[in-house]
């Protein structure tokens, strides 16, 4: 099974503050990858 | 959209949508969408990578598939928003984590319509909650 290192994983709210992912959770995360914004 | 949250949430699923475009770009996105999950912003595709979500060739962006979703998109009067300039071959994916990081379920896109069901992603998920609940 793939497993990621999820406290790795780099994002940014809206505001331009990192997030960390392991914060988001219920029991699983589902992420949604977007296209570019149309 | 909001029920598909709400089914969501009452599997214990979190749902966080990420994006390549600048934090500043999402907040226009967000006030004309009104997603009803968090946005997150990958400016520099780091996490994109470590997806292994890679770039599309010219034929699959350009894709029948491509054109029948944005033929129906015109036909629903859904305008395409301009958000500057953007790269249109990036792909795009859907992956559900438990919070060790095992990647329960992945799907990359092969072209811009390609997106698994709402009804899939309950159906895998209904699976492993019986799954662990059947485990001693």
């Amino acid at each position: 099974m793939e497993q990621v290192p999820l406290r790795r994983l780099r994002l940014l709210n809206l505001k331009g503050e990192p997030v960390e992912l392991h914060n988001c959770f219920q029991v699983y995360l589902l992420l949604i990858f977007l296209r570019h914004l149309a | 959209m909001s029920s598909v949250k709400e089914a969501l949430t009452a599997r214990g699923v979190s749902v966080v949508v990420v994006s390549f475009g600048e934090p500043a770009k999402l907040i226009q996105y967000q006030e004309y969408h009104q997603w009803p999950f968090t946005i997150l912003a990958d400016p520099q595709r780091a996490v994109y990578e470590m997806f292994s979500l890679k770039r599309l060739s010219w034929l699959r962006v350009f894709s029948p598939a491509t054109l029948k979703l944005y033929l129906k998109l015109l036909r629903e009067n859904k305008k395409r928003q301009d958000y500057g300039k953007e790269d249109i071959y990036q792909a795009g994916g859907d992956f559900l984590l438990d919070r060790d990081g095992h990647v329960l379920f992945a799907h990359r896109s092969q072209d811009p319509a390609d997106r698994p069901p709402a009804k899939k992603l309950l159906e895998v998920i209904d699976r492993l909650t019986a799954r662990s609940s059947a485990q001693p």
